[in-house]
């Protein structure tokens, strides 16, 4: 029901990206749901593609999250999704560059499977009607 | 479990107003009328006995009137409303108004303690409607704050059953309310609840067992009669307010475990009721989008975690419902089958 990552987008270099300060997330059963503040955009996200992202809460590159990725158990071909989630990453602006690898470890996710981010189709109102009324105001 | 009775005694200018409003425990001192009675309307709503244990989250509320907007417009960094801008400060928030009133709220440990100033052009231009907006703020920090996220639905309760029913404003939650109570169902509220855990299980609360009606639903409802006589409760609807047990006596309950999401449209050329299940991550993601998440990250991850619990918990529905279809007396029958 959402955009899924592009499979056929650009891989993203060598450069390090970090999760943005304003991008919120909350730990699920399966996985995570990410908020963009500034954008209004949940992200929903699956186990592995949550052992992923974490990685970039300290700030890595697609190359570090590629090998952690391996080391967790993921079988080449998946080196590509890996690839390409961190490149939904940067292409939904989730990440910030960032100068240096903080080489994280992360976490190893219970069992390894397609990393797969997922956007919801509608952003949540950037105005709303009242601080209890998150309808979108009629003058809006 | 202790049941702590609502309270509601207004300023007899030897002291403050005190108000119940689920677990907050409101204090109001300053400006007299029309003000203070605009407050005392607004905040009497709240008429629920808060039936959860534990000390009450104290809020102090002073207000003054004062010549002009006292500074800067907010840029809503925090939230952006039609009305009002908030921004965060280093202790709490501070809000600004379209025609320039002002709450700045500090954070306590266990409350918080508001200043609200009203320029005259709010009371000259009539604009009450902005302080409506600023009692909103003070009540939704407060809640948030001491662990409840205030959701925009009403709540439904029969046997375990327990329904939360979502849908825009002026979506039909007042009058999907009426039908289910009217079918033996108890209500809990027809647009505010709070949701929270007890011991781990999500629990809602209501916060006012009278629904907002409008004056037509009396074509659906005869038993409502005729409310047009009766005066609208706030300045931007044309809709009264009746009481749930004076209307359908023992048709009100305080809390429940939510066990069902119900999200009400009305298609155009829609006809009768009809229901049809939603996937998790659909109902999740309308749910998320029944209540507001301020931009602060501990809040929003707070608020999200709840409604996401609650989702996962619960089944959800697709309810459509077709122009004039509360005629038919059986028109929530297949709703009912689905729901018992």
């Amino acid at each position: 029901m959402g955009d899924t990552l592009a499979m056929d987008g650009p891989v993203p270099d060598g450069r390090c990206y970090v999760l943005r300060p304003d991008v919120v997330a909350t730990v699920l059963d399966h996985g995570a749901l990410l908020l963009d503040l500034e954008s209004k955009y949940f992200f929903q996200l699956n186990s592995t593609g949550w052992a992923v992202t974490q990685l970039f809460e300290s700030g890595t590159s697609a190359d570090t999250a590629v090998a952690r990725s391996r080391a967790w158990g993921a079988p080449s071909e998946d080196e590509a999704a890996v690839r390409q989630l961190v490149g939904a990453l940067i292409d939904f602006g989730l990440v910030e560059e960032v100068e240096a690898d903080a080489a994280p470890t992360g976490e190893v996710p219970a069992g390894w499977q397609t990393p797969t981010i997922e956007r919801q189709p509608q952003p949540l109102q950037r105005v709303i009607m009242s601080a209890f009324d998150p309808s979108i105001p009629l003058a809006e | 479990m202790r049941s702590i009775p609502a309270s509601r005694s207004p300023s007899d200018h030897a002291g403050p107003a005190r108000y119940r409003a689920g677990p907050l425990e409101l204090s109001v001192t300053g400006v007299g009328r029309p003000a203070l009675e605009l407050i005392d309307r607004t905040l009497a709503l709240y008429d629920v006995a808060w039936p959860i244990a534990g000390p009450a989250w104290r809020v102090e509320v002073s207000t003054r009137l004062v010549p002009e907007a006292p500074g800067e417009p907010a840029e809503g960094r925090y939230l952006a409303a039609a009305q009002m801008r908030v921004d965060a400060t280093v202790d709490g928030v501070r809000a600004t108004t379209a025609v320039g009133a002002e709450g700045v709220g500090r954070f306590l440990d266990s409350g918080e303690r508001w200043k609200l100033s009203l320029p005259r052009a709010m009371v000259e231009g009539d604009r009450w409607i902005e302080l409506e907006d600023l009692l909103s703020l003070v009540l939704t920090t407060g809640w948030r704050r001491s662990g409840w996220v205030p959701l925009h639905g009403a709540g439904l309760l029969r046997g375990d059953r327990g329904l939360i029913a979502c849908a825009q404003s002026g979506g039909g939650k007042t009058s999907f309310t009426v039908a289910m109570v009217r079918r033996g169902w108890r209500a809990l509220g027809d647009d505010k609840l709070l949701l929270g855990a007890m011991s781990g299980t999500p629990v809602m609360v209501g916060l006012a067992q009278t629904l907002n009606l409008d004056p037509g639903a009396g074509a659906w409802f005869p038993e409502i009669g005729d409310l047009s006589a009766q005066a609208a409760y706030s300045s931007f609807t044309e809709k009264r307010r009746v009481s749930i047990e004076r209307m359908w006596p023992g048709r009100v309950a305080s809390q429940a475990c939510p066990t069902d999401l119900v999200f009400l449209d009305r298609p155009v050329g829609h006809r009768g009721i009809t229901i049809r299940p939603l996937t998790q991550v659909e109902s999740s993601s309308l749910l998320l989008r029944q209540t507001v998440i301020p931009n602060d990250r501990a809040l929003a991850r707070d608020i999200i975690g709840c409604l996401w619990r609650v989702s996962a918990r619960c089944r959800g529905w697709q309810v459509d419902v077709g122009h004039d279809a509360y005629l038919a007396a059986d028109a929530l029958d297949a709703v009912d089958a689905v729901l018992l």
